[in-house]
Parts: C-alpha cells; sequence; structure tokens
C-alpha cells in the first residue's frame, strides 16, 4: 500500500471574542486575556448567565465581492465562516480558477446555524403577522449558508459539505477534509466550523438544563477542570483553514502552518448531554493511531474543557483511560474565548498550531483547584516540546471528535 | 396627484437600501427592469425597507402588481399612516 499523502495547513482565517486576526487571537490566548464580557447582543436581564464571548462585528469586515447584499442579510455564523475562509485564502496566497475550483472541497462544521434569525423572525411574525417576513429570512438561517456563500463569493464550483455533529462538528469537518485529500478526492479544501447563537434562547435552553455558568466575572468564570466549575460560557467565532496535499504546497511554495495529521470520530453517551468517557477514550485513541503515533508521542491536548459540571470530568476519565499517570499537559481556550459550539474544534487547531510554532502551550483560565490531581493543567504560558498536539471537541447525542495536529520542523 | 416630497423620499431610500444612486430614474420607470439588481426577493425586502423607513403598512398580495416607480409612490400615498 502507497504511503498515505500528507496534509498540511497554509492558511487559516478566525473571528472569535479574542480577535478577528490569528496573531491579535493567539497573542491575547498567550498573555492569558480573557474576551468575555457582559453580553451587548441583547439585554441579558432575564437570565442569570450574563457573559458571553461575542465577536466584534466591526473587525469582521468583508471585502466588497459578489452577493454583497445577501451577506448583510445572512446569520452571524454565515458573515463569520465567510470572513474566515477568505481570510484563509488570502493567508495562504492561494486562488483559483475553474479547473482549481473543481480540484478542491469545502467542508464546514455549523451546529446551531442561524438561530438567532429563527428567534427574531418568529417574534416578528407574531407580531406584524406572516406577511411581514423577510424573503431572506430562510436562507439567512440555513446551515449550510456558510459554504454556500462562501462558494459563492469566491466562484467555487467543486464539493462542499456541511457537518451538524453538535460541537463536535468542526472537529468532524476537519477530519472528513483530512480524509478527502488523502484518498484523492481532492487536492486542496477550505475546512472549519462557525458558530453564533448569542441570542435569548440559547440562554433559556442551556440554563434550563443548569449548563451555564452563572458567574458574572470574567476572572472567575468559566473554570476548566476546576472543582468549583459551574458551566459553561456562550461564545460564537470561526476557524477555516486552507488545507492542501504537503505535495502540492512545497510545489506552489506555500508557507506551512503545521499539520494535520490524524483524526477519529465516535458515539458513545451516558446520557444525550453527557459524553462516555469509553467513547472519548475510543476517538483520542483513533486519532493517535490515525496520526502513526502512540500516546507517548503526544506532547498536549487542547482539551473540549468546558467548564461544564458534567463534562470536564468524563474528559478526564478518558484522558486518564488513554495516557495513564503519564498524560501530557492539557488546556483548555473556554475560558478564553467562550464556548463556541462547533467552533470549538477549529479554534483549538488555531491554539494549537500556533504553539507548535511558539512551541509555547496557551494557558487555561480561572484554573485553581484542580478536579483530578494527577492533571496537569496548564495555567500560565509554558514552552513544550512542540511536535504532536491532541484536540478533542465533544458534543451531545456522543458524538465525539478528536483530531492530532503536528509540526513539520525538522521533516 | 403624486406628493412630490414623498416621490422624493421613496427615490432616495431605494437608493440607500440598495446602495445605488436612481435619481437618475423617472416616474415611469419599471422597477423591476429598470433597477440595476432589484430581484422579486429584493423587491419585497424593499417593501419591508420602505414601510419601516417611510410608515405605511402594505398588502403583501399588491407586491407583484406594482410595475413603475409611479404607482409605487401612489400606493405609498394611499397607504401611508
Amino acid at each position: 500500500m502507497p504511503p498515505r499523502r500528507r496534509v498540511v495547513v497554509t492558511g487559516i482565517g478566525v473571528a472569535s471574542a479574542l480577535g478577528c486576526a490569528v496573531p491579535e487571537a493567539w497573542g491575547r490566548l498567550l498573555r492569558n486575556e480573557s474576551g468575555l464580557k457582559p453580553i451587548s447582543r441583547f439585554d441579558a436581564g432575564r437570565f442569570g448567565s450574563r457573559l458571553a464571548g461575542e465577536v466584534d462585528d466591526a473587525k469582521v469586515v468583508l471585502r466588497r465581492g459578489p452577493y454583497d447584499f445577501e451577506m448583510r442579510r445572512m446569520a452571524s455564523f454565515v458573515r463569520f465562516a465567510v470572513y474566515a475562509g477568505e481570510a484563509a485564502l488570502d493567508d495562504a496566497r492561494f486562488s483559483f480558477d475553474a479547473a482549481g475550483s473543481e480540484a478542491g472541497a469545502i467542508f464546514l462544521g455549523v451546529a446551531m446555524g442561524g438561530l438567532p434569525n429563527i428567534e427574531a423572525g418568529v417574534l416578528r411574525q407574531e407580531s406584524r403577522g406572516p406577511g411581514k417576513t423577510s424573503p431572506f429570512l430562510i436562507p439567512s438561517l440555513i446551515p449550510s449558508m456558510a459554504a454556500g456563500m462562501l462558494a459563492m463569493r469566491c466562484a467555487f464550483t467543486g464539493p462542499q459539505f456541511t457537518f451538524a455533529g453538535a460541537c463536535a462538528a468542526g472537529g468532524q469537518a476537519i477530519g472528513a477534509a483530512l480524509d478527502a485529500i488523502r484518498r484523492g478526492d481532492c487536492g486542496w479544501a477550505l475546512a472549519g466550523g462557525s458558530e453564533a447563537v448569542t441570542t435569548p434562547i440559547t440562554f433559556s435552553g442551556f440554563e434550563a438544563m443548569h449548563a451555564l455558568s452563572l458567574g458574572g466575572d470574567p476572572a472567575a468564570t468559566p473554570r476548566p477542570f476546576d472543582r468549583r466549575r459551574d458551566g459553561f460560557i456562550v461564545g460564537e467565532g470561526a476557524a477555516v483553514f486552507l488545507l492542501e496535499s504537503l505535495e502540492r504546497a512545497r510545489a506552489r511554495g506555500a508557507a506551512i502552518h503545521g499539520e494535520i495529521r490524524g483524526a477519529a470520530t465516535t458515539t458513545g453517551a451516558l446520557d444525550i448531554t453527557v459524553q462516555a468517557p469509553s467513547a472519548i477514550a475510543r476517538c483520542m485513541t483513533g486519532a493517535i493511531r490515525d496520526a502513526g503515533l502512540s500516546p507517548a508521542e503526544i506532547d498536549a491536548l487542547y482539551a473540549q474543557g468546558s467548564g461544564m459540571v458534567r463534562g470536564d470530568d468524563v474528559e478526564l476519565e478518558a484522558i486518564g483511560g488513554v495516557f495513564g499517570p503519564k498524560a501530557p499537559p492539557i488546556t483548555s481556550i473556554k475560558a478564553h474565548t467562550g464556548y463556541t459550539f462547533a467552533a470549538n474544534g477549529p479554534l483549538n487547531v488555531m491554539a494549537a498550531l500556533m504553539a507548535l510554532r511558539d512551541r509555547t502551550l496557551s494557558p487555561t483560565r480561572n484554573h485553581a483547584e484542580a478536579e483530578a490531581d494527577w492533571a496537569d493543567v496548564v495555567t500560565s504560558a509554558r514552552p513544550f516540546a512542540a511536535r504532536h498536539c491532541l484536540i478533542n471537541a465533544l458534543g451531545f447525542g456522543g458524538v465525539n471528535s478528536s483530531l492530532v495536529v503536528s509540526s513539520l520542523s525538522g521533516d | 396627484m403624486i406628493d412630490t416630497q414623498l416621490y422624493d423620499t421613496v427615490v432616495k431610500e431605494i437608493g440607500v437600501f440598495l446602495e445605488t444612486d436612481i435619481s437618475h430614474l423617472k416616474p415611469e420607470s419599471r422597477l423591476a427592469s429598470e433597477v440595476e439588481g432589484l430581484s422579486s426577493l429584493k423587491l419585497y425586502e424593499l417593501m419591508l425597507y420602505l414601510e419601516d423607513a417611510v410608515g405605511f403598512d402594505f398588502d403583501e398580495k399588491v407586491v407583484d402588481k406594482i410595475d413603475t416607480l409611479q404607482e409605487l409612490v401612489a400606493y405609498i400615498q394611499e397607504r401611508k399612516h
């Protein structure tokens, strides 16, 4: 069997509460700054959870192009995805003609899509009647419109896929892109995830589940892997990557950020909102094996680490099961960015790539009293061996995604 | 008799909505064919926008029957608050 194609990252685009450019977002992660603030998108007075990791819309500036009118009417997750996708193409100095278009593919993860637009549309319908619904409402909220508008704006005509695997969706999308390029189905792919659901019904729903932290101080919440954690904080954002085969990237002299070396996705749940530790463990083990590595070769884990009371514990149990007493350092970005649902995995990939480049792990905020004494949770920026990072993104319905991201230095 | 002030306001607001200058159009100009980029979806969206910008209520059944700029202004004038 011939060796598998290697798949590398040549472009990164990001929109997050930490900023809408990779240097800004990564810099703030390293400096341990929180992007969480009091909710501005609506009056949160009715809710107990009043913080969010909102993207600064003023920074999501799309260049003038096709469908400008329609883009202004799209839900935020579409705008963030298009912004991040176009930024990834720019970062990669990559463009394509019609033939090049058909050599590529788009894989995006979107979990809840245009929920804010659905909510606003229903309220408008009930107050002003069905005849006063915008004809752009439905297109604005469909999850696949993120990939669709990105494709339409750059005249892309190859296949597009949208994954809806809850908070694992973005990780699954990147894994699918990896597999597609390895198989030779495509030579390049835009892959990532996007989510923006900072809207009242999101808070109603998650508060009813007791899933949200009610803390109002970003210096104290969320608390990934801390025994005092009380839930997650809603975030929004997108991260999209240009992936290419290593041969193609080198042939055109592209700057390479790192390698997507392995991926896996599993199913297994203790109940509809809590993943089974055994299934998370199988997912991590599967990604490591797919990368051709052993657990001992993983230098760090960019975890799910949401701050959820039931969530952090099962992930820790899984990590212990995979790595035993020699688990690698663990870190979470959720207290910096908020919990970004389908963008969780992709934002973790961005952080891991930068960590590998700078040989420095970003810290976990608000972690002081460990849930598990054996877990080495990184609480300040830390140098590390920087060869391979494991990434987790886990979702309701027992859907799990793990990725291995590696540096190419020394290759 | 068309209210000229209302006519000017509607022309201005259509320009704002479409982000283009349409002051060159005449009252008899046909919206669907002479206003660049005004598809049927955008025409409906325009009516929703004008409702709030100008202050009137439109009946969605009438939208397809409005042909010219003059007819649009006359309709708004008739339905203005």
